[in-house]
């Protein structure tokens, strides 16, 4: 028999209700008892965690785990340990692989992978388009078989408004959903960087946020005219949010989800020049920064998700129109989320929501909650403590973030997955 | 000051500073004194990934004039096509331990990126739609030449705003030493957030911009925009946007006309106007010589 006691921690389970001092005792893996004050007894390991908030583990929906075909940048394993270092135990992986997730057998090949590496819950995206090439839909009912949970060709939108229409029609009839990458080509052509003043000043070539915007409003109309859902991946504007506010009030099945770097970093992050700061859609200003974190305090953004998206150095250091966008986040999202906390946008118990419970709904998970008798699968960390992000904390292959050499504050400091601890931080 | 990447380095005793040695070397260079050994021992490397012309032969000749050895890395034989990053050409270019880069890039940030990377003297000579400081010191010293100051000048900007390194170096460096800026051009090549630049005026009509100024500026335009729905045709361009001589009439009378070349004839200006009386276009260019000299000078007195 194996005791660990979890003593002196703050419980947040928005499930039962629950949020007060609560002790721990984890047996087997499984959680026997929630109490105040359990007294330690002989064999049991009796863990510390004063000052430590317990949440249900975090869900993120949007993460890039490279795997297969780009293993040079992240694979399922690193991305795995990653993960749980952010205090994830579910990671939604993204279909832009080589080759692109659009066929069942590949679906399982992701599934399988993350059982084996048995870290934590590794579930593929399908692609919405055969080879994410936007013309022809993928058997998306097949996927949706072999556990696919959801749909998006990430990376790219689907430009083509009929074919959008047709796969929101097909994936919410088997019970699924399309996510799009809302990015009008047209519209951001060669630009590399946000187009505000920052863009201006500096002569980089700008990408309009009217790029996203429009792409937004069509997927909300299409989605009021179909009844059907579609999830707007990676929100950054602050126009962005004005439409699916309406859309939300014309009753469409619309849903959103904000990125760590949107919450947080600004698009003078390319003052220096450096492609770490390229991201799709790209770091906005801070009016849009602000009207995203509000949104997400109110529920107009439903949750967050990392959009996690490893490249190896030597892709940062290609020039702008070369480089390819995204930053890694899953060891960042609490720290961010916390900050919001800190300033004041929303109270804990939404912080624990926006990273757990929310996203869990959306894609159907059986709800995140800490009870007697279940496994353990649980996040602690320490709301207060810092940390400086170093190349050494990063557990992706990839370092591309412009974090590196700041501090953080907000510390993973275990995570437990089917129970079983994962991560001690 | 290691390197000169943009005319925000710049502030009015720098200015003179360099302004100073301009106005020596040309003197020397007018009586006669082609070799003067300042840079003697020196070497100034020239990776241009960007065409040129005047630009490069005017660093490189100004270095050559001073004493320095110059190497020349031009676009076809640069490894940028070989598939070698940036960062790679930058630590190559790094141990060959040359005194100057000098460096003109596609990208804007690249003389940056190269400045942070290297011991070297960098000389941003054009990057992306960023900065041409050297280009903006020399257009204010021959406006400098002409009207004996710039502070309470008018001076209009016309043209492709968007993707010009000129204008972003000349509106910046131009209204710190105090000249009244208005900026003209097709809104569609007219920055988003013109705000940022201070400039004291914005219009898309150029009869309103050149209106009573001391200078006018034209920007080249880049043909090859006109594709991606800038402008529609050069005819209306050059109707809409042209200098022609009603149009110089509406100047001051004394007024001058640059352009830092090369000119589309018959579409920045009638061609006639190119080296017409109210034009400094050559002068440029043979300033372009002397303030290089000088920002080379400036760069190893620090």
């Amino acid at each position: 028999m194996s005791h660990i006691l979890l003593k002196g921690g703050f419980l947040i389970d928005p499930v039962s209700g629950v949020s007060d001092f609560k002790d721990i005792l984890i047996e087997n893996g499984k959680i026997k008892k929630i109490e105040k004050d359990i007294s330690p007894f002989a064999g049991c390991e009796v863990k510390d965690i004063k000052d430590c908030i317990i949440s249900p583990s975090f869900v993120d929906i949007h993460a890039h785990l490279r795997d297969p075909g780009q293993t040079y940048k992240e694979d399922i394993r690193t991305g795995s340990l990653a993960a749980v270092a952010g205090g994830y135990t579910t990671v939604v992986c993204m279909p832009n692989t080589i080759p692109a997730l659009d066929d069942a057998s590949l679906i399982r090949y992701v599934i399988e992978k993350g059982e084996e590496v048995g870290l934590c819950r590794v579930l593929p995206a399908g692609a919405i388009t055969k080879g994410r090439k936007g013309k022809e839909l993928t058997e998306m009912s097949l996927l949706k078989d072999a556990g696919a949970v959801y749909f998006t060709d990430d990376g790219a939108p689907v430009m083509d408004s009929h074919i959008m229409r047709k796969a929101m029609e097909f994936a919410g009839s088997i019970g699924s959903f399309v996510a799009d990458h809302c990015e009008d080509l047209s519209l951001s052509s060669d630009g590399v960087a946000h187009e505000g003043e920052i863009a201006a000043a500096l002569g980089l070539p700008p990408l309009p946020p009217e790029a996203e915007d429009t792409m937004i409003a069509r997927d909300c109309i299409l989605s009021l005219h179909t009844g059907m859902p579609v999830h707007i991946c990676h929100l950054s504007t602050k126009v962005g949010v004005e439409i699916v506010t309406w859309a939300k009030a014309m009753g469409a099945k619309v849903t959103a989800e904000v990125t760590p770097h949107h919450l947080y970093l600004a698009d003078e992050e390319w003052l220096d020049f450096s492609c770490v700061a390229k991201v799709s859609p790209p770091l906005r200003e801070h009016e849009d920064i602000e009207a995203v974190r509000w949104a997400l305090a109110s529920g107009i953004i439903d949750f967050v998700a990392t959009d996690h998206a490893p490249h190896a150095h030597q892709e940062k250091l290609l020039e702008h129109h070369l480089c390819p966008p995204g930053m890694i986040g899953l060891q960042f999202a609490l720290p961010i989320v916390l900050e919001l906390v800190k300033k004041d946008y929303f109270d804990m118990k939404r912080a624990v929501e926006v990273l757990s419970t929310k996203p869990a709904e959306k894609i159907g998970l059986k709800p995140p909650q800490i009870k007697e008798g279940e496994l353990a699968e649980f996040t602690v960390f320490n709301p207060t403590e810092s940390w400086e992000v170093t190349e050494d904390v990063i557990y992706s292959k990839s370092k591309n973030t412009p974090l590196l050499g700041r501090k953080l504050v907000g510390k993973v400091k275990y995570t437990f997955y089917n129970g079983k601890l994962v991560y001690k931080g | 000051m290691k390197d000169l990447i943009s005319v925000n380095q710049i502030n009015r005793q720098i200015f003179e500073d360099i302004f100073h040695f301009f106005k020596e070397y040309k003197n020397r260079y007018k009586n006669g004194e082609t070799k003067i050994s300042d840079l003697r021992g020196y070497s100034v490397l020239l990776p241009f990934f960007e065409e040129s012309t005047r630009t490069r032969t005017s660093f490189e000749l100004a270095g050559k004039i001073m004493g320095a050895d110059t190497i020349n890395i031009s676009g076809s034989s640069s490894s940028i096509k070989k598939g070698e990053t940036l960062y790679d050409t930058i630590k190559t270019l790094e141990a060959m331990q040359s005194d100057f880069i000098v460096i003109r890039h596609s990208m804007a940030g690249a003389a940056h990126i190269v400045a942070k990377e290297v011991k070297s003297h960098v000389i941003n000579a054009g990057d992306g739609a960023h900065e041409h400081p050297s280009q903006a010191l020399l257009d204010a010293f021959t406006i400098l030449e002409h009207k004996g100051k710039i502070e309470g000048l008018k001076i209009a900007i016309i043209g492709d705003i968007l993707h010009s390194r000129v204008a972003r170096s000349d509106m910046k460096l131009l209204k710190m030493l105090g000249a009244e800026i208005t900026v003209c051009g097709p809104q569609t090549m007219l920055p988003r957030h013109m705000e940022v630049f201070d400039v004291d005026y914005v219009t898309t009509n150029i009869d309103d911009a050149l209106k009573d100024k001391d200078v006018a500026i034209f920007l080249r335009i880049q043909l090859e925009r006109q594709k991606k729905v800038f402008f529609s045709t050069l005819n209306e361009y050059s109707i809409k946007y042209g200098l022609n001589q009603k149009r110089i009439d509406l100047l001051k009378e004394d007024a001058v006309i640059m352009h830092p070349g090369p000119v589309n004839r018959g579409v920045e200006m009638q061609s006639e106007l190119v080296y017409g009386e109210r034009s400094l276009i050559l002068e440029q260019v043979e300033n372009g010589l002397f303030t290089r000299m000088a920002i080379y000078r400036f760069l190893i007195e620090q």
